[in-house]
Formats: C-alpha cells, sequence, structure tokens
C-alpha cells in the first residue's frame, strides 16, 4: 500500500506545487493519475519513488518512508519515467546487467513481453527508437514482477500498433498484489486499463473514484444535438455530435469517456464528487 | 544504513557489463599514457631516472585519478540518469563504495602496478636507477594525499550534476584560500605579540620555539596531525559523501 500524508512539496519558496496533499493507494489496481500540464504528475511519482523529498508530510510504501530509499522497498518499485537513458548495449547484456538486482525477474516473461512487442532482442539499446527503447524499459519493468509499477506518459513515442501491444502486454504481466500508477495525458490509449482515477489540479487531488463506481453512477451518452435534457451535468462537443455526463438513473451501464470525465473534473469538480 | 554483499557484488557487475567498453577504451588510453611516457624518456634521455618516472606516476595518480573520480556517478549529469541510478535497488552506501571500488581501489592498483612492471624494466637495463629513502617517505605521503583529495571529489562527484571536475577544481581553490584566510587570522591571533599591523613583523628573532616544544611537536603534534590527515579526515569526507548521496535528489 502507498499512502501519501498532508504532502507539501514546492520546487521554488514561492509556488507551492502539492499543498496537504493525502493519497492512500490500494493493491491490485490499475490507477490513472490525470492532470493539465504542470500539475506536478512526474513530480508526484518521483515523490513516491524517492528520488524527490517533500518539504512536509510523509509517503510511505509499506510503512517505511520512501525518503529513506531502501533497497528492499526499491526492488519493489519501477519507475518508468518519460525520458530516460540507455547504455549502448545490447537487449541481453542490459537485462543481465540489472536483473539480479531485482530478486522476482523473470527473465522468461520479459523475452515473452519483448515477442508481444515485436522487438528483436538481438539489438543494441542505443540503434532502437524511443518507441523501441520504450518498450524494452516496460517489458523490463513488468518483468521485475515489482509490486509497484509507476509509469509516466507510457504510451508517448508508441506507435498506434505498440499502444493495443502495450495494453496487452499490462494486463498479462498485471497481478493483484500489485499496484500500477500511470501518468498519462493520453487517457483515450489507456481507457479499457485504468480501474481508478486521481485527478490532480491546484496542488490537491480534487477527484478520486473508480470506474467501476463511475459506471454505476454515471452515463455517458452520445447525441447530435447539444441540448439531452435537464439533468445534464456536462456536455462536450465530439466528432460527429456531442457526448453529455448525466446521472445514471435509469441504472444503464455506459462506457466511462475518460477524456470527457477529466474535462468535467476540471470544469466543476464539486458537481460530479457530489453525484458519485 | 545497510549494507548487503550480494547487492554490492550485483552492482559491480552492471556497472562491469554497462561500461565494458569505456573500461576497455580508458585501459587502451593508458596503456598509450604509457608508451607515450616511455617515448618521451628516449627523446630527453630520462629512461633511467627514477624522478622521471615517478614525476609521471604522479601525474597518472592525482590529475587523472582524480578527474576519473569527479566522474564517478557519470549518470548524474542528466534528470533521467539521476532518477534511473537513484532507484536501483541498493542502498546508498552499496552505490557509492560500488563506484569507489573502480576509482579508489582498481584505478591506483593498476595503476601502481603498471609503473611497478615498467620501472622494474627499466632497472634491469639501467641498473644505477633506484628508489631512496626520501622517495619513499614522499611516495607515502602521496598515496594518503590521494586518498584525502579522493574523498573530498568524491563529495563533489556526488553534489555536481553537471561539469564536475570543473566545479571540483574551483570548489577546492575557493577551500584551499579560505583555509589560508583561516590559518593566517588564527595564527595573527595567537601569535598576537608578534606582528605590528596587517603584515609587518616583529620580534622575529625571538619567535623561535624552544627545545621543549620542539621534541612535543616532533613527537606528539605530528603524529597527531598525520592521524587526523591520513585517517580521521578521509573518513569523515566519506561520511559526508555517504549524506550527499542519501540527500540527492533529481
Amino acid at each position: 500500500m502507498i499512502t501519501i500524508e498532508k504532502l507539501h512539496f514546492s520546487y521554488s519558496k514561492k509556488k507551492s506545487l502539492f499543498t496537504d496533499l493525502n493519497l492512500e493507494l490500494q493493491a491490485g489496481k490499475i490507477y490513472g493519475l490525470l492532470g493539465k500540464n504542470g500539475t506536478g504528475k512526474s513530480s508526484l511519482l518521483k515523490l513516491i519513488i524517492g528520488v524527490l523529498f517533500p518539504n512536509e508530510g510523509k509517503i510511505s510504501i509499506e510503512a517505511f518512508d520512501s525518503v529513506d530509499r531502501r533497497p528492499e522497498i526499491l526492488q519493489d518499485i519501477f519507475f518508468l519515467s518519460e525520458d530516460y537513458e540507455l547504455p549502448s548495449i545490447k537487449i541481453k547484456s542490459y537485462v543481465n546487467a540489472n536483473k539480479a538486482l531485482y530478486s522476482k525477474f523473470d527473465e522468461a516473461k520479459f523475452y515473452e513481453y519483448l515477442q508481444m512487442f515485436e522487438v528483436d532482442v538481438d539489438s543494441n539499446l542505443q540503434k532502437l527508437s524511443y518507441g523501441q527503447k520504450k518498450k524494452v524499459l516496460i517489458s523490463f519493468g513488468i518483468a521485475t514482477n515489482a509490486k509497484y509499477l509507476l509509469l509516466d506518459e507510457p504510451t508517448n513515442g508508441l506507435d498506434i500498433p505498440s499502444k493495443s501491444q502495450f495494453r496487452k502486454v499490462l494486463l498479462a504481466g498485471f497481478k493483484d498484489d500489485q499496484i500500477m500508477i500511470i501518468s498519462t495525458h493520453q487517457i483515450r490509449d489507456l481507457n479499457q486499463l485504468i480501474e481508478s482515477i486521481i485527478i490532480i489540479e491546484n496542488g490537491k487531488i480534487i477527484f478520486k473514484k473508480d470506474v467501476f463506481e463511475l459506471e454505476e453512477k454515471l452515463r455517458f451518452t452520445k447525441s447530435l444535438s447539444e441540448d439531452s435534457g435537464s439533468n445534464t451535468v456536462y456536455s462536450e462537443s465530439v466528432a460527429g455530435g456531442y457526448i453529455h455526463i448525466q446521472p445514471n438513473e435509469e441504472g444503464i451501464a455506459s462506457e466511462v469517456e475518460l477524456e470527457v470525465l477529466f474535462n468535467a473534473v476540471i470544469k466543476d469538480n464539486d458537481v460530479l464528487n457530489k453525484i458519485v | 544504513m545497510t549494507f548487503n554483499i550480494s547487492r554490492f557484488s550485483n552492482l559491480i557487475k552492471r556497472d562491469f557489463i554497462i561500461y565494458r567498453k569505456t573500461l576497455i577504451y580508458f585501459f587502451l588510453a593508458l596503456a598509450s599514457y604509457f608508451g607515450l611516457i616511455v617515448l618521451l624518456g628516449y627523446e630527453s634521455s630520462n629512461l633511467n631516472d627514477t624522478s622521471y618516472w615517478f614525476s609521471w606516476y604522479v601525474t597518472a595518480l592525482f590529475p587523472i585519478g582524480l578527474t576519473i573520480s569527479s566522474l564517478v556517478f557519470w549518470e548524474f549529469k542528466s534528470s533521467a540518469g539521476r532518477i534511473q541510478y537513484l532507484s536501483l535497488p541498493a542502498s546508498n552506501l552499496e552505490k557509492i563504495a560500488s563506484r569507489q571500488l573502480y576509482v579508489l581501489v582498481i584505478y591506483p592498483i593498476l595503476v601502481t602496478v603498471l609503473f611497478a612492471i615498467i620501472y622494474g624494466l627499466f632497472k634491469s637495463i639501467y641498473p644505477e636507477m633506484g628508489i631512496d629513502d626520501e622517495m619513499k617517505m614522499i611516495l607515502k605521503y602521496l598515496l594518503h594525499a590521494f586518498v584525502v583529495s579522493q574523498a573530498f571529489v568524491l563529495i563533489c562527484a556526488v553534489y555536481f550534476n553537471t561539469f564536475v571536475p570543473v566545479k571540483t577544481i574551483m570548489t577546492s581553490w575557493a577551500l584551499f584560500f579560505m583555509q589560508i584566510l583561516l590559518t593566517v587570522i588564527v595564527f595573527r591571533i595567537v601569535f598576537w605579540d608578534y606582528f605590528d599591523g596587517l603584515f609587518s613583523v616583529v620580534h622575529v628573532e625571538s619567535s623561535k620555539p624552544n627545545a621543549e616544544f620542539e621534541d612535543f611537536a616532533k613527537n606528539k603534534l605530528v603524529p597527531i596531525a598525520e592521524f587526523i590527515g591520513f585517517y580521521v579526515l578521509p573518513v569523515f569526507l566519506w561520511v559526508i559523501a555517504y549524506f550527499k548521496m542519501k540527500e540527492k535528489e533529481v
């Protein structure tokens, strides 16, 4: 479990990034960490893994303070940052160099995931494209069987077929005792993957709900006109019409449109929080 | 502070696999350096001069060795590199120790062994070559000075992210001048009576220490100063470097 209590963090004295942020993340869920640019999604992930330190407050991973960077905790964490550096060695050498540091690393699974991503195992890491390098790191991360998988913009740089492969690999490797946090701008890529949504705005968590809860309580409908009834809490124009969010009074399940939901929350989170 | 020998050896293995090519290039550069010394010695007819070899040994140990030490956390030059290295599943102590093994242990031993081989080779050609007691004593002090300097450079290597050798040199100079200034101030306060104004010195003839003090300095002060300088200071600097690593953020 990851617990964040009364987190205060800022890069400069003038402006705080997080003020009194509280969050609890449970095992067995894939969390989508959403927010506008500069709201601190990447910084929050860095704070969780202990490479940034809070100004105040505490981040605990299994009761251990993240700032301690304890090796037994770090071997259960895999963080895929948006930018990364890979050495000029072959993939096999990279695995040989790093696998011993992760006690639960499954080498066979790693090569299986690479195959799913269609990456040549004999390639030199430096000669791979940005997207291919990312595939190697994602495969490595999932093969570590780390309890905590933190992925920062994982679909950036992936082409359309790779995004689908990415979802498959993630679902194939995800286990009930794991916590996965995916920070992303590209919500559509992960629409069917995310189980719980966390939205950060103005240094606070303004929305945190499970997708099944949203499916139960909200209804996403499409129509050609903007007007869809008095109970509509949010409408947004999309290609070919409008998407509306309404309270699910009839109990009809509809797929949660994460992008529309995000925009609705950013516009007025109080209304949605009251409904859900 | 945890230290696990298995994780430590895994880190060394990791570094070796990742930087294998760099190490090979470095070894070739070192071999070229020795070749250059032989060539320069041949040109200047210095091959039978022990002090000639000694000066090159010192060059290999200090400017080259300390520059390598300052670059030992090469990953820190970028934010991505810092994230990747700091989040590796090993303790801060294991991370520092694994890199120190290369620059504080392996490199000096490698340089010393190579020089010993070359020295032995040329001594067999020029039997008049030899290391006298004074040179042995200088060598002992130099090795201690290397350990202390290296410990200081380690702090800079952990603390700074970019242009580490340049920043290390600038910091060293700043500290050196501050230390000189501090020493002068303390000296002037302690020996207040011997000075008149800022620069003029009076009563110099009476400032010679007596025999008892000379004896005390030789038998007590110097060994204590040596112990502090040779053993306490490097350990103190290593502890600072460890805490700097512990506090290191991206």
